[in-house]
């Protein structure tokens, strides 16, 4: 009995303490600064009191939640080093740990230093076009067109392969020959480690980190064939990464029959089918993988002018590499054409993309006569054709519709008709409203010219422009766009062109000097459809 | 042992069980009464938000237990939708590579249409950050388009600097003014794109701006006391920046 009581006071005496230290515990927690006992936001701490602790709250302080969060402190590393996380750097690149390996810092915009000494290039460019190991700005910057210097995102082991490229992933210099004949330099072209492969007919790919390519117009992938290339003075056969250089003035022979769709060949009186199919044959007088002397001047081959797209009164911007071989003597598309060097007439925007080359041919292109560009990789695109079917379903007022016929007034129209939605004539409806049509099918414009008297937006995964039409007024968003294929006609877009993953182009004209596609932005276009192509900002305060 | 020994201990164990009990007893009340307070909390933020919905419907004030909101009882308070206009208008977040619509005359609900233009300077500030904002501002007017790019760190090669100054509010480092002659007659909107980093933007003229959205606050108060209060923005519609940038 006398054990039972002592056991049962103890226990007693316990749960008094633990009482009591919880009270404590409680008046301490009121006490703090960061205490507060708001459901809503107890887990912030940034409160601000307006009473005391009572007898019969817990809730001793309020949080208004409106209080902005504290600017979170930066380590400075001073100079042109920045702070970044340890899983975001690569330990073995350009990254070196500090405060004890939790963060690390990485240069943004200072040059690797050269590690060794620079190998000799050829002429014309006296600059080293590479160190031994990097690329060096330097010389593309002194080469005059035919060299693209930039960088490119990459991911690091930790971060795996999924989801997009995180804004601050570690950074790699990179440099892409646009010339074919840079590549008897000691640097292959490409920063050590890449590896281009054909990807289409028109860009080869760099899988920059096992996990994420980047197109890259690699000009041995040429446009006829994924892995024939025929230049002004060279020839490239086998696949894209084995060629073989030719003199100028000894083409003859060399561009098979495949090169002919190819727009490098385009104006080479030489370059006749000549070739056995699959390879090139050998001239006498053309030698072959040949590097040339370092100490002989080289004669410079004169640039041949290529397909090239002009823009007007916009901006661009690019996931992509964006090379326009800007000629030197433009030729106006039209009249809405002042027939400038510029990549954008009219009044020009920014011309944004990770690495933009527009002066292979003519030095003197700018990017417009404001002549403002960037190499600049912009986030990955949050809003496109697909997911916008998924907004204007939550969000906005549409009609579902299985033909054009049926849009009887402006808005927003939901095509789940047939695929593909075939435009062969201009509906009437087209002509009395405004309308965006919004579609999961593939978009056919079949017809001449495409010039409805409203103003209509198209968003479609894939939009087709035929091989004959000229003409096509409408804002046109897509992942892929296809312009068809002529050979001596252009397109001309007046409104706007938005492809997001590809533009895949085969229009030109026999006159490379004039542009193949002109896309002339038209600002009340979206003036007349701003309800119905735009999306609502919310932003939500509670403040008591 | 001796009796008053024995009466000693029981009247301590007592006591002691006594004040175990009332402790639990505190506890449990304290408990179910800020359990208590955290549901009315939850009700009248669900009924603040619910006069927020109904007004954005409605286009005018809605008042709880009135008209749509009949059937919420228990609360009082209304929404009411702001009519106030100010020189300045400070935009939602604006994330990189996004966008903001700024529209430079009044924006009619019914027909969709821009109002007159405003007509005057307009400046635009944006923040200071380890990575500073660069912006991309393009002038939609009727009759053609200009365009203007700012950059505080001439990472963009040509392109005009800011002013180090905001007199509209000073946590924004840098502005720049559109002058009102570019505006003109015929403005219709300011789209304003950022690159690099995220910022707020805020717009500020000489007079009055035009609404941009609708602003609505609402305030709901329980039988108990229990007051939340809350403020949506809507925008006009606002043009993605996705949709508007010509890319290939």
């Amino acid at each position: 009995m006398k054990r039972l009581l002592v056991y049962l006071f103890v226990s007693l005496f316990v749960i008094f303490i633990y009482l009591k230290t919880s009270s404590s515990a409680f008046a301490a927690a009121c006490a703090s600064p960061n205490w507060c006992n708001d459901v809503s936001c107890a887990f912030d701490g940034f409160c601000t009191a307006v009473g005391t602790c009572g007898r019969t709250f817990k809730c001793c302080k309020v949080c208004p939640t409106a209080t902005p969060r504290p600017p979170t402190s930066t380590p400075s590393c001073g100079g042109l080093w920045q702070p970044c996380c340890s899983g975001r750097c690569n330990a073995g690149l350009y990254c070196s740990p500090i405060d004890g390996g939790t963060c690390m810092i990485i240069p943004t915009s200072t040059p690797i230093p050269p590690t060794s000494a620079p190998s000799p290039t050829a002429a014309p460019t006296a600059a080293p076009f590479c160190d031994g190991a990097h690329c060096l700005s330097a010389a593309c910057s002194d080469y005059g067109g035919g060299c693209s210097y930039g960088n490119l995102n990459k991911r690091v082991g930790t971060e795996g392969c999924i989801g997009p490229l995180p804004d601050n992933a570690a950074l790699y210099d990179i440099c892409v020959v646009t010339d074919p004949n840079r590549t008897s330099q000691p640097c292959p072209g490409y920063y050590p480690g890449f590896s281009p492969s054909c990807l289409t007919n028109t860009t080869c790919s760099l899988n920059i980190d096992g996990c994420t390519t980047a197109p890259v117009p690699y000009p041995q992938c040429g446009a006829g064939t994924c892995g024939n290339y025929c230049g002004y003075n060279r020839v490239a056969v086998i696949n894209c990464t084995q060629f073989e250089d030719i003199p100028p003035g000894n083409s003859a022979g060399y561009c098979g029959d495949q090169c002919a769709p190819d727009p490098l060949c385009a104006g080479i009186g030489a370059c006749t089918p000549t070739s056995p199919p699959g390879g090139p044959t050998d001239t006498p007088g053309g030698p072959t993988n040949t590097p040339i002397p370092t100490n002989t001047p080289t004669p410079t081959p004169t640039p041949v002018p290529a397909i090239w797209i002009k823009l007007k009164n916009t901006s661009f911007v690019s996931n992509g590499f964006i090379v326009q071989p800007i000629p030197v003597s433009p030729v106006a598309y039209d009249a809405d054409d002042d027939a400038s060097a510029n990549f954008i007439t009219g009044v020009g925007g920014l011309v944004a993309a990770p690495i933009i080359d527009l002066i292979s041919v003519n030095s003197s292109a700018k990017p417009s006569a404001n002549d403002w560009s960037v190499a600049y990789t912009p986030s990955p695109y949050s809003l496109t054709a697909s997911s916008f079917i998924s907004y204007i379903k939550a969000r906005k007022e549409y009609t579902e519709i299985t033909s054009l016929d049926e849009i009887d007034k402006d808005g927003i129209y939901l095509y789940v008709g047939a695929s593909p939605l075939e435009i062969a004539s201009i509906p009437t409806s087209l002509d009395s409203y405004n309308a965006v049509i919004s579609t999961a099918s593939v978009v056919n414009v079949a017809l001449g010219s495409f010039n409805p008297a409203k103003s209509v937006a198209i968003l479609s995964p894939t939009i087709n422009f035929s091989d004959t039409t000229t003409e096509a007024k409408g804002i046109f968003i897509a992942d892929t766009v296809t312009t068809g294929t002529n050979t001596n006609q252009g397109l001309k877009i007046i409104g706007n062109l938005i492809a997001q993953t590809t533009l895949t182009n085969g229009r030109e004209w026999t006159d490379v000097n004039k542009p193949a596609i002109f896309i002339s932005f038209d600002q009340q276009k979206y003036l007349d459809l701003l309800p119905y192509l735009s999306i609502t900002n919310y932003e939500w305060r509670q403040i008591q | 042992m001796k009796k008053g020994q024995i009466l000693l201990i029981t009247v301590m164990l007592l006591a002691t069980i006594m004040t175990a009990l009332l402790s639990v007893t505190f506890q449990s009340t304290t408990d179910i009464q800020v359990t208590k307070l955290e549901e009315e909390s939850q009700k009248a933020l669900a009924a603040a938000e619910a006069a927020i919905e109904a007004s954005l419907k409605s286009g005018t004030t809605s008042i709880l237990g009135e008209g749509s909101l009949s059937s919420l009882t228990g609360f009082t308070g209304s929404a009411t939708i702001e009519t106030t206009v100010s020189n300045t208008f400070t935009s939602p977040m604006v994330a990189k590579d996004s966008a903001y619509t700024f529209y430079l005359g009044d924006y009619n609900l019914t027909d969709k249409t821009i109002g007159s233009s405003i007509n005057q300077d307009i400046t635009i500030c944006f923040i200071s950050a380890s990575t500073n904002p660069a912006i991309e501002i393009t002038l939609l007017k009727t009759s053609e388009v200009k365009k203007y790019v700012v950059d505080p760190d001439s990472r963009i090669i040509n392109t005009s600097s800011p002013s180090s100054v905001c007199d509209a509010d000073a946590n924004f480092a840098y502005s720049y003014t559109i002058p009102g002659t570019d505006i003109g007659a015929d403005g219709q909107l300011m789209f304003v794109r950022l690159l690099y980093t995220s910022s707020k933007l805020v717009f500020s003229g000489s007079s009055d701006l035009p609404f941009q959205g609708k602003t609505i606050t609402s305030e709901a108060k329980s039988t108990t006391g229990v007051s939340k209060k809350i403020v949506l923005f809507q925008s006009y519609p606002q043009i993605p920046a996705e949709f508007y940038t010509t890319t290939f």
